[in-house]
């Protein structure tokens, strides 16, 4: 099941803005490796599922895995074939908002070369460009 | 011992954004020094001789001697402000130490060797805590607290009063707080069935409740008239 919170106050919202960069949530927190975002857009939870078994198969279910972002924005799709009007489409899916900088996911208690190919695979799933960061610079 | 790194910095005229931005431009970092008195004084470095200065040194741990307009200090990195997407420096804090006073600096962990319950037990090490507050003098100050961990086994937590800290050093940190556990490796979780991925779930709504009991109760007094009164309406229209 992808991510979606668990209660909301309104069902569906505006598309918002996405300018800016992430001065929150841009450095590592709780890992020693991370992947960072370069670009901004919006990342389906489905994606960020996609992207953690990406992950966690490759470590083989060593070390431990942080996932920074969670989709908390619902975005919404007109049936195919509907014309204009009728008031806005039903929620089709969640998406997380990320700016540039932001620190997507987080690995730790893997040796580095396991950790840089299981965020490369990661990265390969999202619609943005990302960086591998460390620790160690 | 502590390292004693050497930076030139010369004294900032102008203040502001435009100003700290036109001198980001020029490879010059803006920085600012200030004491526990709270006297600050701007200041500008070399972004280049900064940046491999720190590279390699815990930034807040490292004692400096900032050199500024011939005037040596004895100062630690309070701050160092970077950009989130190219990671350059952007701001840089120091704060002017006493040598012969007491001090509260944050020091970075590093844990050394393997845990005996990785290497055997084929659990996962958890670096938890990856700094702890130290109250030392100036002269006292180490760079990072390192921690041996190979004797650690699955389950086990070492706690920050677990730490041997060199002579001169005082553990500020709750003595309680876990540094580094290893941990037993997790089950794989269960793939989502398709069923599931397809459909989609709505989450539940703030205060929908409360509103769909004041509906039933409104609808039943007053939802009924209106409508018989649109019915009435429209035959008149067609008359």
């Amino acid at each position: 099941m992808a991510l979606m919170p668990s209660r909301v106050k309104y069902r569906k919202v505006q598309r918002g803005s996405r300018a800016g960069l992430a001065w929150r949530g841009n450095t590592l927190s709780f890992g020693e490796y991370g992947l960072k975002a370069l670009e901004r857009g919006w990342v389906r939870g489905a994606v960020i599922e996609a992207c953690r078994v990406a992950m966690n198969r490759h470590m083989k279910r060593k070390g431990k895995l942080w996932v920074r972002i969670f989709p908390d924005k619902p975005v919404t799709k007109k049936p195919i074939e509907t014309r204009l009007g009728k008031g806005k489409g039903a929620p089709e899916y969640w998406v997380a908002v990320v700016r540039p900088g932001m620190m997507l996911f987080e690995l730790d208690g893997v040796p580095e070369p396991l950790a840089k190919e299981s965020l490369r695979l990661a990265a390969t799933k999202l619609p943005i460009r990302t960086r591998f960061v460390s620790r160690r610079g | 011992m502590p390292k004693e790194l050497k930076v030139e910095a010369s004294v900032r005229g102008k203040s502001g954004t435009g100003e700290a931005r036109r001198l980001r431009h020029q490879g010059v970092i803006p920085a600012v020094v200030y004491n526990e008195k709270a006297q600050s004084q701007p200041i500008q470095l070399n972004a280049h001789d900064f940046s491999k200065i720190l590279k390699g040194h815990g930034a807040g741990s490292v004692l400096l001697t900032l050199v500024v307009g011939g005037e040596e200090k004895k100062v630690l990195i309070r701050e160092v402000q970077r950009h989130p997407v190219t990671d350059t420096i952007l701001h840089v804090d120091f704060l002017e130490v006493s040598m012969t006073r007491k001090m509260r600096v944050e020091v970075p962990v590093r844990l050394a060797g393997e845990p005996v319950g990785v290497t055997m037990g084929g659990g996962v090490l958890q670096h938890l805590l990856r700094s702890v507050t130290i109250e030392c003098l100036p002269g006292d100050l180490v760079e990072e607290v390192v921690v041996d961990v190979s004797g650690l086994q699955v389950g086990r937590t070492l706690m920050a009063g677990d730490l041997s800290l060199p002579v001169g050093l005082t553990l500020v940190t709750a003595k309680d707080v876990a540094v580094a556990t290893v941990t037993e490796q997790r089950e794989e979780e269960a793939a989502p069935s398709e069923a599931a991925e397809g459909a989609v779930a709505e989450p539940e709504l703030v205060g929908k409740k409360k509103e769909e009991e004041e509906e039933e109760g409104s609808e039943k007094g007053e939802a009924q008239p209106a409508k018989e009164k649109e019915s009435v309406e429209k035959k008149e229209a067609k008359k």
